[in-house]
């Protein structure tokens, strides 16, 4: 019986270590991988819409073409927040959809890898969908933000 | 599989997850959090007794406690069994929501066996017994790996 | 705000913490460890002033107060640490600031219950029933804590601003 007991402690830490491994694997998408620094634009095609809670997601393929800025090529993985706070900003689940156009303006992975944090899209009127309060520094213009 | 990717493509996850609604997600994944506060927190006061933790106090005057830990256990039943239906693909291929899952099994599990060694008996003694002791220990490591795990599991969700 | 925000952001700590990759889920693990030990502790204390759990005396309940104190010091450092990597998250939030409102509210009521009645409520029989200042106190509480929790976790879906 006391054996029992040892094993299970044993368990009990080979679970730990599980869960501590697993650690290096959840750090891709998390927030801290964002280079919160650099705003870069990219204008593409939505492939994929995910409105949903607990962070909007959506793909967006930006193909080569002429004055296509290189480094936003590729299919890229964008995240948003939770779709209460999108809402409030004027998104909503029609707001794009898989084939639609669009212009972003996000922070890209700091390791390179094909993800954005997304801080505003442009609407063809050129008024912008922020994905949370958070506004530009230098915005000198003013009423942009729904 | 294909069981799990019905509930996660269904109608209703696409409604709930989709719903910008305080009382939809943000409210079951906060009662998730309630329930982990009440169901962890009275089985840490347990455990603790069991330790030795607080020692004058009889332990088994600590019985009326595990009403507060089936209280929260059957609250995140519930919230839980909602939030799996909405990611259920995904989840039955994680490893990390298994071992959340083991733990809470092995954890509850313990929990029940150190209340039958050293709180139920009417007559339970003051200095609880070694293998008592291990259980409790055992089960708050658990109790940790369980909410390591939970949290670990909104990182890979990406 | 913003721009103190900003200009937190800006300095070389939030930024080598930030960066660190894992220590913003660990930050929350830890926190949420550290939830559940202050309110298993004082939760129990707080129902023992309310009335609940007779039988129990309340200076053997208060034995468990050094491990709620331990929950409640981690999550200070914790959520110490959270202002500090992403204040633009927090400081221009009205759901954040009423957290703080409610945490203030626990930690005074039970500031003012050490100072004040704890002295009478040590003397209390074991199976004695409590004196309603001390059911006032202990319901001051737990809904504080709860509060709290409540704020917290609602967060990023109440929003981050006003």
């Amino acid at each position: 019986m006391e054996e029992l007991m040892i094993r299970c402690r044993h368990l009990a830490l080979v679970l730990a270590a599980a869960v501590v491994a697993s650690i290096p694997l959840a750090a891709h998408h998390s927030f801290a991988m964002f280079d919160m620094d650099k705003d870069v634009t990219y204008k593409g095609m939505v492939t994929e819409w995910k409105w949903q809670n607990p962070h909007v997601h959506f793909t967006v393929l930006v193909k080569h073409g002429p004055g296509v800025d290189l480094q936003t090529v590729g299919t890229w993985d964008v995240e948003g927040g939770s779709v209460n706070i999108m809402a409030r900003q004027g998104w909503t689940r029609a707001s794009y959809k898989a084939g639609d156009p669009i212009v972003l303006v996000g922070h890209p992975m700091k390791d390179g890898s094909k993800g954005i944090s997304l801080f505003y899209a442009i609407r063809p009127d050129g008024t912008r969908l922020y994905h949370d309060i958070a506004r530009p520094k230098d915005d000198v213009k003013k009423g942009d933000g729904k | 599989m294909a069981f799990f990717r019905s509930l996660q493509d269904s109608a209703f996850t696409d409604w709930f997850l989709g719903s910008s609604s305080i009382w939809t997600y943000p409210t079951v994944l906060t009662l998730h959090t309630v329930g982990m506060a009440i169901l962890v927190g009275a089985s840490f006061v347990v455990n603790l007794r069991i330790l030795q933790v607080g020692s004058a106090v009889p332990p088994h005057r600590l019985r009326p406690l595990y009403r507060f830990v089936w209280i929260g256990f059957a609250v995140n039943l519930l919230s839980g069994v909602v939030l799996f239906v909405t990611q259920a693909a995904d989840r039955v291929a994680d490893p990390v929501f298994g071992v959340k899952m083991a733990s809470i099994a092995l954890a509850l599990g313990f929990g029940l066996w150190v209340k039958r060694r050293a709180i139920d008996p009417p007559d339970a003694p003051h200095m609880t017994d070694a293998r008592s002791r291990a259980l409790a220990a055992a089960a708050l490591g658990l109790w940790t790996v369980a909410i390591v795990a939970g949290r670990l599991m909104a990182y890979l969700k990406a | 705000m913003q721009q103190f925000s900003a200009w937190v952001e800006s300095t070389r700590l939030s930024q080598a913490l930030f960066d660190t990759t894992w220590l913003w889920p660990a930050c929350e693990s830890l926190h949420f460890v550290g939830l559940c030990m202050l309110i298993g502790g004082a939760g129990l204390l707080d129902l023992r002033l309310i009335g609940l759990f007779r039988g129990l005396s309340i200076r053997d309940v208060k034995a468990l107060m050094p491990w709620a104190i331990a929950g409640f010091v981690i999550n200070a450092v914790t959520g110490l640490l959270f202002l500090i990597m992403q204040p633009h998250l927090y400081l221009g939030s009205a759901v954040w600031w009423s957290k703080v409102a409610f945490l203030a509210v626990a930690a005074t009521n039970a500031l003012f219950f050490e100072s004040r009645l704890a002295v009478p409520a040590l003397a209390l029989a074991p199976d004695a029933d409590t004196p309603r200042p001390l059911k006032i106190v202990g319901a001051v509480s737990l809904f504080s804590w709860f509060a709290a929790l409540y704020c917290g976790r609602m967060l990023p879906y109440l929003g981050t601003g006003n």
